[in-house]
């Protein structure tokens, strides 16, 4: 795909001459051709300037074969290398059948280079058949989607079983927190107060180290972005087309049809060149809905189609597990469906990589919002991922603390993620517990300055749904990560550790403990009750005063600061409302909690489209899609 | 009845020019034909005003070697004074040689001057004074004192060590004819501010309200009985009579009691007698030359009190080194509903020349609130916010003045200059909330209240307690034994009033009261030997129930019973307040009922148990989520 192929020019003069397409028509889709990176016949499809079938009819009229119907004659699995299915994609060529020691190869691009790769492979004895690209795609992923599926949930859990989450609690992690519970129900028993006492202090200190690492990483992550950032611009534009990498882009979606447009013109606009791109869209066989969307929709042969066939967990790193398998990049990267990446960043994270030391394994790009003006709760948002990926993110780069990746616009270079078994299917926050686990095995992440906008959520219900998800999936991480002490400190060091635990422990914890501490405080501010006084000693006292307000004041000043590198200056007053936020990051706190018990690998689903700027965008990309 | 005494000892004068309003008598007073007139022509009866009547308890001193005071004695024309001595014992020293003198002036006429001798010497001035210099109701007597130290000696005056008292027991002695005491008017204007109150033994409740009025805010009033004898009249009038008679006599009548005069209270409406009898112009009423009195209106006496309308010494002072003015502010002086809020205090100080100003220092019940350099156009003002927490039932507000003096290098004799503490300083009200503490009570009680009582023999007690908390300007009624359905109330008994939830509660069986450490400091047993005093609220409206101790009578007796003031509950033990506190705000303080039966006493009683029911309850969930756990490792092997 992508490398004009000498097909291209006998393809389109016999398209012309037979009448299916215009000079004008033809013309037109060889500059598009030369600007895309892309085939002729790609170009045509594209534009629905022919029809599928009267192309391939002609193509196999054009070459004398036969045109093969793979529904009807699917292909031979024993003919088929598990190794070879990244080859079979990139070059639309899959033996079919044999016979007396004669291959016959179906393929989707006929001429002289693919009879050239067919002899090398296959031999000298082998025959051609036409059949076109989606079928043969479809095809090649029958035959192995029972074991690829298999691989993409189990693979992980089989190698190594300790770094999964399919295991929610290990029987030691069951009695040590049961010890624990029985020591306190002594201590309540025996010396109530002392007990209660001994409690609050590990609370407090925790508050007091959580508010120190965060103001430590903020400090880093703030001083000489810029610097960094200028850097990256310069190289990026001495960059060759030629000398890119193929990049894979997994766009996972479920019940998404709405925005699809939007993604495929984000990705329209990626500046990198299409014959380079790998771009899966990776649906459920069950949603039909997405499915029928993204047909309707007539996407260009630059996307591919996956299909994950329906298994449990029905989770978002289990699909992209199962569509990693096809992937044929040096590089991968996954978008939500709604997403919209700033163009250059594939060629930003490209220099990231070469720049970077061999075990940078990571590029995590920045998440924003592009609807962050629509409600409160928008801004809310955009300010706690401003103050997230732009300031914290960056500190834990500095200090070499594991960093959680984000859900999407994270980079991968593709053989170490095969070489961990990609992601958890079982974590629902299967990208921070990789962003963990390749830390772990002595790989680093890195930061790319470039911005990936999504939607951010407009309702509170759907936000609680996605933050329970998100919270739900940091305590299984923090779950799996401290099955071992000894090695995760080993592992990451103490620093890492002390970032682990505040930075992924911090964030689940703090959300379940701030109502206990809020309720003291009303409860104490309505009633002046001095109940709770044996339980602040002078030392305690003082210290909760200090978190309450220099912690809690500090929190809403950084958090006004965020939105001041993007000059979102608007946006900096509702940081003084942030204490609802922190209550409906509470309720999904408690949410989460319940359902790690109950539900542990339910995936949480985040309603896409509600926003009235995604209806907007919708539009946009369709009208782009016309006029291109 | 204090304020009274110290306002016509040194600022009758002052108070004329003043804008405090003019009290108008109560709107039900006796009408001037219900007040019945002696009509004999008695003996004459010899009145001995004395300084501690003026409020100078102990006398007065002035240091160095200069100063000057004048004293003013309630002396109405009426009263028919015809043999007036001016009788001052007093002691005088000085460290150094020194050339110092007395004077006395009455009526701007020196009557009196004399060297006072080196070292400690003791004498009494005993002086004849002309009654006709008497004015406006009042014998302006000043005593000046004066002096330098000898020339070859170089002391700063300030080291000087000299000084003149005069004991308190000094005064005006005068012989009053026995025609003038046989008017009502009279009587009240010259009757001592001692007053022994006498009521019947079946008083009635108007009866037992009227005395309490006439003894609340600061009086000097005490029921019969409790000043012990009291001395015959014809010896020195010391101690004034007040008794009550039947509603059909007349509502203020004189009578002769052992030689000397005596207030009958009778009519229909003893209160509204004893409002007129207590007025604090009866002096100047009873002067033939009322003429102008003071001009305000009553809104500005609701929002501002002049330090004048305290009655406080704002004298000019002589200042060579230091000057200085207190303000007694009692909490009972404030209007309803306001509280202190702040000062704005106007000083005047005279230009000396110095390079340095004189600094001016605010303090507030010994705490400094402001200091200043005085201006140098005469007069300085200074106002100050009243921090939280400063008031308290007697409070004093202390003013100084301190000049840099050049002496000390022999060459200039240090030289006072004038300084006043003007008049029109003035206290800034703010609107009080409800009340939290003993001393937010006046403000409350100021506006009317009424005393549950089971009987009056309980009033000398409850009195001793509610002198400092209440002015008696507001309605006063008492009741026995029922409460009234609104207003505040002083509720005396044993059980507290229905619908209040008592701070300390007696319906809870034992009662600890702990401190620090969790050590006992009361417990039930000693709690029910005193005497409880707290505050309530009973649907919006203020109690203070006082529940009697075994030595609650004592109080009544006491020559200085408590001055309640910090904190809303208080236990007596005589006239001694054993413990005080806030229940809200002292954190440390923790008051328990071991045998109460609430949710909070289930929880602490079952506690055990229920701590090993959240045990097995958990215990279970993990027992749950192993087998889980295992199950599932199971069906993956």
């Amino acid at each position: 795909m992508g490398r004009f192929l000498s097909i291209d020019s006998w393809t389109g003069d016999f398209l012309a001459e037979r009448g299916l397409v215009t000079p004008q028509q033809l013309n037109e889709a060889s500059e598009l051709a030369d600007r895309w990176g892309a085939s002729l016949a790609d170009v045509m499809l594209t534009k629905n300037w022919i029809d599928t079938d009267e192309y391939y009819n002609a193509l196999a009229e054009r070459f004398s074969v036969e045109l093969v119907d793979l529904q009807r004659d699917p292909l031979d699995p024993a003919l088929l290398e598990e190794a070879d299915v990244a080859t079979y994609m990139r070059e639309l060529a899959v033996p079919w059948r044999e016979d007396g020691g004669i291959t016959t190869i179906v393929t989707a691009r006929p001429g002289p280079e693919l009879i050239l790769y067919a002899r090398r492979k296959w031999g000298n004895g082998v025959k051609i058949r036409i059949a076109p690209k989606k079928d043969i795609q479809r095809a090649v992923q029958a035959v192995f989607s029972e074991r690829y599926l298999d691989a993409a949930v189990f693979d992980l859990a089989n190698y190594d079983p300790v770094m999964s989450a399919q295991t929610v609690f290990t029987p030691v992690q069951l009695v040590v927190a049961w010890g624990l519970v029985t020591a306190t129900a002594v201590g309540l028993a025996v010396e109530p107060i002392t007990t209660l006492i001994i409690i609050n202090l590990v609370m407090t200190v925790f508050y007091l180290g959580n508010f120190l690492f965060k103001s430590v990483l903020i400090w880093y992550g703030g001083k000489n972005q810029h610097a960094s950032e200028r850097r990256l611009d310069s190289a990026v534009s001495l960059l060759r087309n030629e000398d890119l990498p193929i990049y894979t882009v997994l766009v996972p979606m479920f019940r998404e049809p709405d925005v699809l447009p939007i993604l495929a013109n984000a990705l329209r606009e990626l500046d990198y060149p299409t014959s380079r791109l790998d771009i899966k869209i990776v649906l459920e066989e069950g949603d039909q809905l997405t499915i029928d969307a993204a047909t309707a929709l007539g996407l260009e042969d630059i996307f591919e189609i996956i299909l994950v066939p329906p298994s449990q967990p029905q989770t978002k790193p289990k699909a992209c597990n199962y569509a990693l398998q096809f992937a044929r990049g040096e590089y991968l990267v996954i978008y939500d469906a709604e997403d919209k990446p700033e163009p250059d960043q594939l060629k930003k994270v490209v220099v990231t990589f070469d720049r970077a030391p061999d075990n940078v394994a990571c590029v995590q790009c920045r998440l924003n919002y592009f609807n962050r003006d629509e409600n409160w709760l928008t801004r809310l948002f955009t300010l706690d991922y401003s103050l997230w990926f732009d300031l914290m993110l960056p500190g834990l780069e500095k200090l070499k603390v594991p960093i959680p990746l984000g859900g999407t616009s994270n980079h991968f270079k593709m053989d170490v993620l095969r070489e961990l078994r990609a992601w958890d299917p079982f974590n629902v926050t299967e990208d921070a517990d990789l962003g963990i686990r390749l830390t772990q095995k002595g790989y680093e992440v890195r930061l790319a300055a470039s911005t990936t906008y999504e939607e951010a959520n407009v309702s509170q219900s759907n936000w609680i749904r996605q933050r329970s998800r998100w919270i739900k999936g940091y305590m299984q991480t923090f779950l799996v990560h401290t099955r071992r002490p000894i090695h995760l400190m080993k592992t990451i060091g103490p620093l890492g550790v002390l970032g682990f635990i505040f930075f992924i422990g911090g964030t689940m914890l703090s959300g379940l403990l701030n109502p206990l501490f809020w309720l003291i405080f009303i409860f104490w501010l309505v009633t002046e009750s001095g109940v709770f006084d044996p339980l602040f000693p002078p030392v305690l006292l003082y210290l909760s005063l200090f978190n309450l307000l220099a912690g809690n004041g500090l929190f809403m000043f950084i958090m006004m600061l965020a939105p001041f590198r993007r000059n979102w200056l608007s946006l900096a007053p509702y940081s003084l409302t942030v204490f609802w936020y922190w209550v409906l990051m509470s309720i999904a706190a408690w949410k989460g909690a319940w359902q790690l018990i109950t539900k542990p690998f339910y995936w949480e689903k985040t309603e896409h489209g509600l926003s009235k700027h995604t209806a907007s965008e919708v539009s946009k990309a369709q009208a782009g899609q016309l006029a291109g | 009845m204090k304020n009274r005494k110290f306002l016509s000892a040194v600022v009758a004068g002052t108070m004329l020019a003043s804008s405090g309003a003019a009290q108008a008598p109560a709107a039900n007073a006796p009408s001037s034909s219900a007040i019945e007139e002696s009509p004999a022509s008695p003996a004459p009866v010899t009145r001995v005003i004395t300084l501690e009547e003026l409020g100078l308890e102990n006398g007065f001193e002035i240091e160095g070697l200069s100063g000057a005071r004048t004293l003013y004695f309630p002396l109405p024309a009426a009263a028919g004074a015809d043999d007036l001595r001016l009788v001052l014992p007093y002691r005088s020293g000085s460290s150094f040689s020194s050339r110092r003198s007395v004077a006395i002036e009455i009526g701007g006429r020196t009557q009196y001057t004399a060297a006072l001798p080196d070292g400690v010497s003791e004498g009494v001035i005993d002086i004849p004074v002309d009654p006709a210099l008497a004015q406006d109701g009042f014998l302006a007597a000043r005593i000046v004192y004066s002096g330098a130290i000898t020339e070859d000696r170089c002391v700063d005056q300030r080291l000087s060590g000299a000084f003149l008292a005069f004991a308190g027991d000094g005064g005006l002695r005068a012989r009053l004819q026995g025609d003038g005491l046989s008017r009502v008017s009279t009587v009240a204007a010259i009757m001592p501010d001692a007053i022994d109150l006498s009521l019947p033994s079946n008083a009635s409740e108007a009866q037992v309200a009227a005395a309490l009025t006439l003894m609340l805010g600061g009086s000097d009033a005490r029921l019969s009985g409790a000043r012990g004898a009291i001395p015959d009249g014809l010896d020195g009038w010391r101690v004034g009579q007040v008794g009550f008679t039947g509603p059909s006599a007349a509502a203020l009548s004189v009578q002769r009691q052992g030689g000397a005069p005596a207030i009958r209270i009778g009519g229909e409406d003893p209160v509204a007698s004893v409002r007129l009898l207590r007025s604090r112009w009866n002096t100047i009423a009873a002067s033939s030359s009322l003429a102008t009195a003071s001009r305000g209106s009553a809104d500005a006496l609701r929002e501002t009190l002049t330090v004048a309308d305290l009655g406080a010494d704002t004298s000019v002072q002589s200042v060579a080194d230091r000057g200085q003015w207190n303000v007694a502010i009692p909490a009972t002086a404030i209007p309803v509903g306001k509280r202190i809020g702040g000062f704005v205090l106007d000083i005047a100080v005279a230009e000396d020349g110095e390079e340095n100003r004189p600094v001016i220092a605010v303090l507030f019940n010994g705490v400094l609130l402001a200091s200043a350099e005085a201006e140098d156009d005469g007069r300085t003002q200074i106002a100050v916010d009243l921090p939280e927490g400063l008031v308290n039932t007697t409070n004093n507000l202390e003013v100084s003045v301190v000049r840099q003096t050049a002496g000390g290098d022999c060459k200039y004799i240090p030289q006072g200059y004038p300084a006043q503490l003007l008049p029109s300083s003035r206290i800034v009200l703010d609107d009080a909330g409800s009340p939290d503490d003993f001393s937010d009570l006046p403000t409350v009680f100021n506006g009317g209240f009424t005393v549950v009582l089971p009987d009056a023999a309980s009033l000398a007690p409850v009195e001793a307690l509610l002198n400092p908390l209440a002015s008696g300007e507001g309605p006063v009624n008492v009741s026995f034994g029922t409460m009234p359905s609104e207003g505040h109330v002083v509720y005396v008994g044993a059980d507290a009033p229905a619908g209040s939830e008592p701070r300390v509660q007696f319906t809870q069986g034992a009662i600890e009261i702990s401190g620090e450490n969790g050590e006992t400091i009361l417990d039930r047993g000693a709690i029910d030997a005193l005497t409880t005093v707290q505050m309530l609220d009973q649907d919006g409206r203020s109690v203070l129930w006082i529940r009697p101790g075994s030595d609650f009578a004592t109080l009544g007796s006491s020559t200085s019973p408590p001055v309640l003031g910090y904190g809303n509950v208080a236990f007596l033990a005589g006239d001694q307040i054993d413990f005080a506190f806030h229940d809200e705000r002292e954190r440390l303080i923790d008051i328990r009922y071991p045998e109460e039966n609430t949710i909070s006493k289930f929880l602490q009683r079952y506690r055990l148990w229920l701590i090993g029911l959240g045990w097995l309850l958990v215990t279970l969930g993990f027992v749950y989520l192993l087998r889980r756990v295992i199950a599932s490792n199971k069906s993956k092997g």
